[in-house]
């Protein structure tokens, strides 16, 4: 398994930009937009592994993005539940301004 | 940031995976600008949902439907795309419905919207829950005694649901509580309690990995709890003896099969499971157990004689136990040919089975349906239990009693307070803790409420989940009672055939399954808990997107009836159920054991409520585990059977492709028949006698005179199989027409689901009504 690309400073940072910009998003909601961003993990079993945060609560919140129409689900294994997500239209322009 | 926190090992790279999780962390803690509870509950939220499939316990408990074939098929059934939406109601009316399939019901999806039956069109009409609510407080309000209502409850239901349905029940003022352990394991909680005080099983999951004898009586967890064949697995690969007594041979317990290998169930793929196998007669286990300690007290008494030390546990006798000589004497009284008669095995197998429990020193005995759907139910765990105290298997690591219940919660609404029989101390402390007078008449068991709706002294029926008409006995009787109701109320996820048979008025609530993200009025997701059959109690919390927006949770239309029924000056409804860490501190406050519940059930794999029995501590009348000392029965249903000839005895039980009364699909993949569910298992031998085919078609018929009722189950197919001369075996709810609601058990009033007396008719006879039975050789 190859070293993720972006370092927890990063990271830590995109996502408390992302939380600061949305101030509905829970952190956890707010982190997974940011390992999105930053090409971390596009599926929530990989960003669970990655984070140490368990799948169920990445699932959930997850959910909570799709709801919010910043997410899109892409595909989602159904024995595993691990579900692989894009970011939609209204998703990648709070990544832009996350860029900017 | 110390890079070194929250990492498995530390990493030289800034951007390591030791970081990162570290990240995870603080995503979830200490640098979230959230309030403490918020954080907390999300730290410590279960790994995913408790499977709404059975009532096995966990190692480490998360997703386990993951692991297990029965697991995927209730989860995949319960998150399928499918809808039954008020434009399929429109339809489809009632009547038609009832001449559809449960499978084909269930299979139009999930209900979307609450309904209202509308008798003019005989179809169910889309309703607003508060209208809905409104009409059932003021039905129930206006009816003459609170004891005119029927508070059914599935075992499916979660503690929270449960307790607040409990709580609901008495407020309005009455114990009728029938639910479907009255069903299943009402036999095992009865004998349980008179002999070890307590009505629970002793051991932890830890135990299967150390005991070196495990009975396996009267169950299929092949099909009925997959992931038990992993632990009886373990335990057989490191040397401990699987003694099974089941009179079908079931593919699943001769063989290994890996539940936690999907592709290795799927497939079929299993090697041995059971070092022994044996086939009793339907309902000889009783008898077998004696002729156990018979063999057990004759190996004794040889020991002694050859001055070696005695093969009995003596200390813990006189320590821990009362009655040990009436039971001695009961046991030597015994006649060894009516033990053989009656277990129908041979003598050298009892023997056998003597020498494996004397050759063990830490041994379980597990049970399911096979065991506590007879008439004498209670005393054959008792005389289980009698084996075991024999030589101190109880409340030690590797040794006890385990019942495995059905359903996933079973167990746990029992303890949170659904029974109609409740001790005194549980309604003392709803007193306390709400300022009530709960009743403290004893109420309905699923009996007795069957029979005060048919006789009219019940009015209302209200099913917190399941499908009571399917599931019950004597199915034609029981839509009836139900058809007769001036109110019900069915709370669902599917259609099934209970919401069919409907009262004068009548709705239809769709609520959230386990698999479902349950949010409360400020987006805060909510967890469940539930009672696994080893007294563990775990979080459960929905991952999935709600079937329909316009879904409640059980608590929430549970509390919701409760708000219009008898008002919230006393309890917040509403606020209970917009909280369940509200109602966990109540249960906490109430029933003895929760502790900390909050905090404890959301650390992994939840927590054991105590189990004193499982430490030697015996809550009897004489403080000490209790020997029975009854004798065999007169005669079982076999023995009967077989002095008249012409009977045999039928057993109920599931499919594969089945859970309870869900019908996933229409095959039975471990005993070779697919596509049709509609078959009666016999021995070839017994086909032969009746001069039938494999395959032909025929009419069973209930021989059970005593109440003048003609019961026939028409048209299934004769299947050979492996299992005693004389005994028939096929599907439930199907064949559920045949089990008489007169026949019961003793103490428990449990169905004689697995042993009814029926004569087997050819079809064409039958249509003519000239029908003779089709004899059999004695």
């Amino acid at each position: 398994m190859s070293e993720p690309p972006a370092d927890a400073e990063t990271f830590l940072a995109a996502t408390d930009t992302l939380a600061a910009l949305r101030p509905e998003l829970s952190l956890l909601e707010a982190g997974i937009l940011a390992g999105l961003h930053l090409g971390l993990a596009g599926d929530s079993r990989s960003f669970a592994r990655i984070f140490g945060v368990e799948h169920a609560l990445v699932l959930r919140a997850v959910e909570g993005l799709a709801g919010a129409a910043l997410l899109t689900v892409t595909a989602r294994d159904g024995r595993t539940q691990r579900t692989r997500y894009a970011a939609s239209a209204a998703g990648t322009a709070v990544l832009t301004a996350l860029a900017a | 940031m110390d890079r070194s926190q929250g990492s498995p090992k530390r990493s030289s790279a800034a951007g390591g995976w030791g970081a990162l999780k570290s990240c995870g962390k603080h995503l979830l803690g200490s640098r979230a600008p959230l309030s403490g509870a918020r954080a907390l509950l999300s730290a410590n939220q279960p790994d995913g949902f408790d499977c709404p499939g059975c009532a096995w316990g966990d190692p480490a408990h998360g997703s386990s439907f993951e692991f297990c074939e029965n697991g995927v098929k209730a989860v995949s059934w319960e998150a399928t795309d499918r809808r039954a939406t008020p434009r399929f109601f429109a339809k489809h009316t009632v009547s038609e419905l009832r001449g559809w399939t449960d499978h084909a019901l269930e299979s139009e999806g999930r209900l979307t919207h609450p309904m209202r039956y509308d008798a003019e069109t005989d179809t169910y009409r889309a309703v607003a829950w508060e209208e809905a609510f409104a009409e059932i407080g003021a039905t129930l309000r206006g009816l003459d005694h609170p004891d005119r209502v029927e508070f059914y409850t599935s075992g499916r239901a979660s503690n929270e649901a449960a307790y607040l349905y409990q709580l609901f029940a008495r407020a309005y003022g009455t114990n009728n509580f029938p639910d479907c352990s009255n069903m299943c394991h009402e036999a095992s909680g009865i004998a349980l309690t008179q002999a070890i005080g307590i009505g629970k099983g002793t051991v932890l999951l830890e135990d299967f990995e150390k005991a070196n004898a495990i009975f396996v009586v009267g169950q299929n967890p092949g099909t009925n709890h997959p992931r038990m064949l992993g632990d009886l697995r373990r335990a057989a690969e490191r040397g401990a003896r699987v003694v099974v007594l089941n009179p079908v041979r079931e593919r699943g317990l001769e063989r290994f099969a890996d539940p936690q290998n999907s592709v290795e169930m799927l497939r079929g793929a299993s090697r041995p499971i059971a070092s022994h196998y044996y086939q009793p007669k339907p309902g000889g286990d009783m008898a077998a157990f004696r002729g156990i300690a018979k063999a057990v007290f004759a190996r004794d008494a040889a020991a002694l004689a050859e001055g070696r030390p005695s093969l009995l546990d003596h200390a813990f006798i006189a320590a821990h136990t009362s009655a040990f000589a009436d039971y001695r004497a009961a046991v030597e009284a015994t006649a060894w040919a009516a033990i053989l008669d009656q277990s129908g095995l041979t003598r050298e197998a009892i023997e056998t089975a003597a020498d494996v429990y004397l050759g063990a020193d830490r041994v379980i005995a597990t049970w399911a349906m096979g065991v506590t759907q007879h008439r004498h139910s209670v005393a054959t765990i008792r005389e289980i239990a009698n084996l075991l105290f024999l030589r101190g298997h109880i409340g030690r690591p590797g040794a006890g009693l385990c019942p495995v219940r059905g359903h996933s919660n079973v167990q746990g609404d029992r303890t949170v307070g659904i029974n109609e029989k409740p001790p005194a101390a549980l309604l003392e402390a709803l007193d306390r803790e709400f300022g009530l007078s709960v009743p403290r008449k004893h109420g309905h068991n699923v009996l007795g409420a069957i029979g005060a709706m048919l006789d009219g002294s019940a009015k209302a029926f209200i099913g917190l989940g399941g499908n009571f008409v399917r599931a019950t006995p004597d199915t034609k009787l029981v839509e009836k009672a139900l058809s007769g109701c001036e109110l019900t109320v069915q709370i669902a996820t599917k259609l099934n055939h209970s919401h069919l048979v409907p009262g004068r008025i009548a709705y239809l609530l769709p609520c959230l399954g386990r698999t479902e993200i349950d949010r409360n009025s400020r987006g805060k997701v909510q967890i469940v808990t539930v009672e696994d059959s080893m007294s563990m109690v775990h979080g459960s919390g929905g991952i999935n997107k709600p079937a329909s927006p316009h879904l409640r949770s059980e608590i929430g239309i549970v509390a919701g009836m409760a708000a219009a029924t008898v008002g919230s000056e006393r309890i917040d409804w509403v606020a209970l159920a917009d909280d369940y860490d509200l109602i966990r501190d109540r249960i906490e406050r109430t029933i003895p054991g929760f502790a900390g519940f909050n905090t404890r059930v959301r650390r992994p794999r939840g927590f054991m409520l105590r189990n004193l029995a499982a430490e030697r501590v015996f809550e009897t009348a004489t403080g000490r585990a209790g020997f029975s000392s009854g004798p065999l029965p007169v005669a079982t249903e076999h023995q009967r059977a077989s002095a008249r000839g012409d009977t045999f005895v039928l057993q109920t039980f599931r499919s594969h492709d089945q859970y309870n009364t869900t019908i996933y699909g229409l095959d039975d993949r471990y005993r070779g028949v697919y596509g049709e569910r509609r078959v009666v298992f016999a021995h070839p031998d017994d086909l032969a006698a009746l001069k039938a085919r494999a395959g032909e078609r025929v009419d069973l018929v209930c021989v059970h005179a005593e109440d003048g009722i003609e019961r026939v189950a028409e048209d299934f197919r004769l299947v050979p199989f492996d299992m005693p001369r004389g005994s028939l075996a096929g599907y439930y709810p199907e064949l559920n027409v045949l089990v008489p609601l007169s026949a019961f058990g003793e103490f428990s009033d449990t169905p004689t689901s697995k042993s009814v007396l029926v004569q087997v008719r050819a079809r064409a006879q039958v249509r003519a009504r000239a029908a003779k039975p089709l004899g059999r050789a004695a």
